[in-house]
């Protein structure tokens, strides 16, 4: 198979051709089923007391103060924050070696394109 | 692993591409701080359609739905907070850094000979920009952004000649209802971000064509000590500046995200008469201060509408500095465009800070 797709990728027109076509099959075979899956009968439901009253109630509204709960800052948002700087500093850490390596070829004259 | 890439390359010509990114050269002086802020307004675009997208999931665009289901986004939608909270500062940050990035422009004077048009470009952004951050606060349909749409359609309207069919145009009728929300969701969502990405690309062009403007007082300088200006290639050695920015940006966004989530404010209804101080976003409140100085005539000719005209002569003044301004063209310091760029500086912070405390 990888002998396949390496063949594929270097020369041959052809095999594209047919790895493109298996996987517009396998796409449409997905999409396909999960259409069939929503045409399929619905299992019986059986409705609560609670489910009817609501469809008679009409869609709920949210109040501005269910809003401002939601915008208060809780424990596990100050987590992921915290988290995600960590992740930040991390690349950045790794990215400064990046940057350290191309200042000292910088200052060795690495770069001698003028610009004016 | 070698072998993907050369057959991408045979198929797509990689090579032509990293090699056309290798040669734009950026130069290395002490101005080059600024060659930073296209970056990263660009990476705060690619933040705002992914965000935009999400929130076109759950977003309805009518007067009836558009609050509710922006309550359901802050409210039912898994991360909804978090994502809106997003959108809505980096908005706030791309108008700074487009503000910064136009106001280094013009005091460093790159709009020189041959950039005039990456100039004219880029004046086109700013103004699409300013509309799309208008229009993004008029959608939530709450309180503010009804009056929000009456003051903004209301200024559009008295500019001359064409104010009352922009006022006609904007609301979609007479008064603010379904079709002026209708008609900014389509512009928000469709207009705007389209013409934005067709500017945007022929000014990343011109910028690759022209590369990046050296300021005139760097050019003088190295040109009496008999210097030579060096730069770095932009690709890779300034992207991983960038690609350094751009995570400190995202973290910065994150934190505002989460300790000041994006508001909503309280429904509208239209029995109670305008609420105190009512005012445009902040960046739109230099305008507002100065309108609100205007008297109520001017030589017998309305105060708004001479206020107005005469931000638009300004606003064109700055537009064509390239044409305007001769000597920086001969690559000579102009101190009449520099004092332009400071005091439009200064009028937009002193104007915007006194709008927010009066």
């Amino acid at each position: 198979m990888i002998r396949l797709l390496r063949k594929t990728l270097a020369d041959g027109a052809t095999y594209n051709l047919l790895i493109g076509f298996a996987v517009m099959v396998y796409i449409v075979s997905i999409l396909h089923l999960s259409a069939f899956a929503e045409e399929s009968p619905q299992v019986v439901k059986i409705l609560t007391v609670k489910e009817i009253k609501e469809e008679k109630e009409g869609p709920v509204t949210i109040s501005l103060s269910k809003v401002e709960e939601a915008r208060l800052i809780t424990p596990q948002r100050i987590y992921g924050l915290i988290g995600l700087w960590a992740v930040i500093f991390l690349a950045i850490f790794l990215l400064r070696f990046q940057v350290k390596d191309d200042e000292k070829l910088y200052r060795e004259g690495y770069y001698t394109k003028d610009v004016e | 692993m070698i072998d993907l890439l050369k057959a991408i390359d045979e198929r797509i010509g990689l090579g032509i591409i990293l090699s056309l990114a290798r040669k734009k050269i950026v130069p290395i002086h002490k101005h080059s701080l600024w060659y930073y802020a296209g970056a990263l307004l660009l990476f705060l675009f690619i933040i705002q359609v992914v965000t935009g997208a999400m929130l076109l999931f759950y977003y309805k665009p009518a007067a009836e739905t558009a609050y509710q289901s922006i309550a359901e986004i802050m409210v039912k939608v898994p991360y909804g907070w978090l994502i809106r909270s997003i959108h809505h500062w980096a908005s706030n940050l791309m108008i700074v850094l487009v503000f910064a990035h136009f106001f280094s422009t013009l005091l460093v004077k790159a709009y020189r000979r041959p950039r005039e048009l990456t100039w004219l470009t880029g004046m086109l952004l700013l103004i699409l920009v300013l509309f799309f951050g208008y229009s993004g606060y008029t959608l939530p349909y709450d309180e503010r952004a009804f009056f929000a749409f009456n003051v903004g359609t209301d200024m559009a309207g008295t500019v001359p000649i064409v104010g009352k069919f922009m006022l006609q145009f904007l609301r979609g009728g007479e008064v603010v209802g379904t079709n002026t929300l209708n008609r900014f969701f389509a512009l928000h969502v469709a207009v705007l971000p389209l013409s934005l990405m067709a500017v945007l690309v022929v000014h990343l062009i011109l910028i690759q064509l022209h590369g990046m403007s050296i300021p005139i007082s760097v050019l003088k300088e190295a040109e009496a000590k008999k210097q030579k200006i060096f730069g770095k290639p932009m690709f890779p050695h300034f992207l991983w500046h960038d690609a350094i920015n751009c995570l400190l940006l995202f973290g910065v966004l994150a934190t505002l995200a989460v300790f000041i989530p994006s508001e909503l404010g309280p429904e509208i209804d239209l029995l109670k008469p305008a609420p105190e101080g009512v005012r445009p976003d902040w960046f739109f409140l230099w305008v507002y201060q100065i309108l609100k100085w205007m008297p109520t005539y001017v030589l017998s000719i309305e105060g708004e509408i001479v206020g107005i005209t005469g931000l638009i002569v300004a606003a064109l003044i700055i537009t064509l500095a390239p044409f305007v301004d001769r000597k920086s063209q001969r690559d000579e310091r102009s101190p009449l465009f520099t004092a332009l760029g400071v005091v439009s500086l200064i009028v937009f912070v002193v104007c915007s800070i006194i709008g927010y405390l009066s």
